[in-house]
């Protein structure tokens, strides 16, 4: 009936068809603070969000961009983050005022785009659910004279890479012993 | 003038014994003077100088202390408040004598208003301080706020008092925005089950959407081809064969929102949600319309397919209704 080399007993024949999506549990984005953005030609800003897993079964990684706020310029910290299941990551970014943007607001969307990932840190072979969200509002508003200051966004200090720590430590031994040298040795002369 | 001279002693000795009587005895001008006094000192409102939330000072200013909230579960606010208390004894303020209500909009705040009522303690930990210990902190109990509650301007106002006195000092805040949505609800993979060759499948593939943030969502799907795993065979999606759904028949479509078929470009994306969007939900057990909705996925399987397991890979994209 069907005819095909790849059916043949026919249409009643259940396949073993599973179709696996592998998904990402659960995604939520913060709107990036500060909520209003006031500055001058020149001026940059920092401003940060959250990308929430809380719910997720997964680790995540996420991708994220800003639109509609062209000539602004915008650079985040990370080009993208991974979210371990069950946690929230928070992301920094700042935002650059050219000295030729037109004096205006500046009303840009951010979109946080998200997949799963395996326990190894790869793409999950198969299939994958992308998770996008989009719409969060991110307003500029670029003036001739700013009347507030603009707010400071702290950053936790990232940690000194292990090797600057040696590094460190051996030209402090190395102070240490030429002082002891010069206090044993130097006065002799 | 003897007798003169006498009579002026006795004239001055009476009058100073008379000058005596008013204001003391003999002895006293030898000695030490001893006076008792008595005064009132009058009692004192105790007033709210500063409220901070997650140790943020809050201000007129709502965007001064923003607080997000937490993808389907809560976010826990400590509110803290400075009070003046003249009379020096707020370190005796239990929670009776002061109380944070947190009020959702910018109305009047208290009581009979209030979201969220925290009671107030006077800290210990903190002490007191300043001229006379008229500064202390109170610290109220950790509260939770829902990931559904309404974000913008929220007031804060906290209330003290001393048993005779009340004052209070009501500040603004924010509840910050979250998209957010939960899809599937459980595990990471979505199992379509085993199907017929030439068969559209029903009931297989269902899973809930539910909103887990405080914005109201549109929804726009999009979807590759399917591909087997071991043969490397391919269900290509035609624009008719491939539906988003939230009943569990297909084709025929028995839900409450209107099927929508799948695009063939994996490009494309196309609207599913209730008319009203993805609602907030409205509380914890988030049973109320639209705000959680069943979503089935129907595939049309060709006639002629090789037996294999296939997989794809779908998009699900969020922007506010």
């Amino acid at each position: 009936m069907i005819g095909s080399k790849y059916s043949k007993i026919g249409a009643i024949l259940v396949f073993a068809l599973l179709l696996n999506l592998q998904s990402v549990y659960s995604l939520g984005v913060t709107r990036p603070v500060p909520y209003d953005i006031e500055l001058m030609r020149g001026e940059s800003a920092d401003f940060t969000f959250q990308i929430q897993a809380t719910t997720s079964t997964n680790r995540i990684l996420c991708s994220y961009s800003i639109a509609d706020l062209d000539p602004l310029e915008i650079e985040f910290e990370e080009p993208e983050a991974l979210i371990n299941a069950g946690s929230v990551k928070r992301v920094y970014g700042t935002v650059t005022v050219p000295d030729d943007a037109s004096y205006k607001d500046y009303r840009g969307k951010l979109s946080v785009s998200c997949g799963a990932v395996s326990e190894g840190g790869e793409g999950i072979s198969g299939s994958v659910v992308m998770t996008t969200i989009g719409d969060s509002p991110f307003n500029v508003k670029v003036v001739e004279t700013r009347e507030g200051e603009i707010r400071e966004i702290t950053r936790p200090e990232l940690e000194a890479p292990p090797y600057l720590m040696i590094i460190a430590i051996i030209i402090i031994i190395i102070v240490v012993i030429g002082v002891l040298y010069y206090i044993k040795f130097g006065k002799k002369r | 003038m003897k007798t003169e001279k006498v009579a002026l002693i006795l004239i001055l000795i009476l009058l100073f014994s008379i000058f005596m009587g008013f204001y003391g005895n003999i002895s006293e001008l030898v000695g030490y003077v001893t006076r008792f006094g008595q005064l009132g000192i009058g009692n004192y409102v105790p007033t709210v100088d500063y409220i901070y939330i997650n140790g943020s000072n809050c201000t007129d200013n709502p965007a001064d202390v923003i607080i997000d909230p937490t993808e389907n579960t809560t976010t826990t606010v400590l509110v803290k408040a400075r009070i003046t208390d003249l009379n020096g004894d707020c370190d005796t303020f239990t929670g009776d004598n002061g109380t944070a209500y947190l009020c959702n909009g910018t109305g009047p705040c208290n009581a009979n208003t209030a979201d969220h009522t925290i009671i107030m303690n006077y800290d210990s930990g903190d002490g007191q301080w300043g001229p006379g210990n008229r500064y202390c902190n109170m610290t109220g109990q950790l509260e939770d706020v829902q990931f559904f509650e309404i974000n913008g301007t929220w007031r804060v106002n906290v209330t003290v008092t001393d048993g005779i006195n009340e004052s209070d000092l009501p500040k603004n805040w924010t509840y910050g925005e979250l998209r957010a949505f939960i899809y599937p609800p459980a595990g990471n993979t979505i199992y379509m089950g085993t199907l017929n060759l030439g068969e559209w499948n029903n009931g297989t593939a269902g899973d809930q959407m539910k909103n887990s943030g405080n914005i109201v969502l549109d929804l726009k799907w999009n979807a590759s081809n399917f591909t087997g795993q071991a043969y490397g065979e391919q269900i290509n999606l035609t624009g008719d064969n491939y539906i988003i759904d939230d009943d569990a028949l297909s084709p025929d479509d028995t839900g409450n929102i209107p099927e929508v078929f799948i695009n063939e470009s994996s490009l494309v994306q196309v609207y599913f949600q209730p008319g009203t969007g993805l609602v907030r939900c409205s509380s914890v057990a988030c049973d109320n319309a639209n705000a959680t909705f069943n979503l089935y996925w129907h595939i049309l399987i060709p006639q002629v397919l090789k037996q294999d397991s296939y997989q794809n890979s779908i998009g699900v994209e969020s922007e506010d209704h």
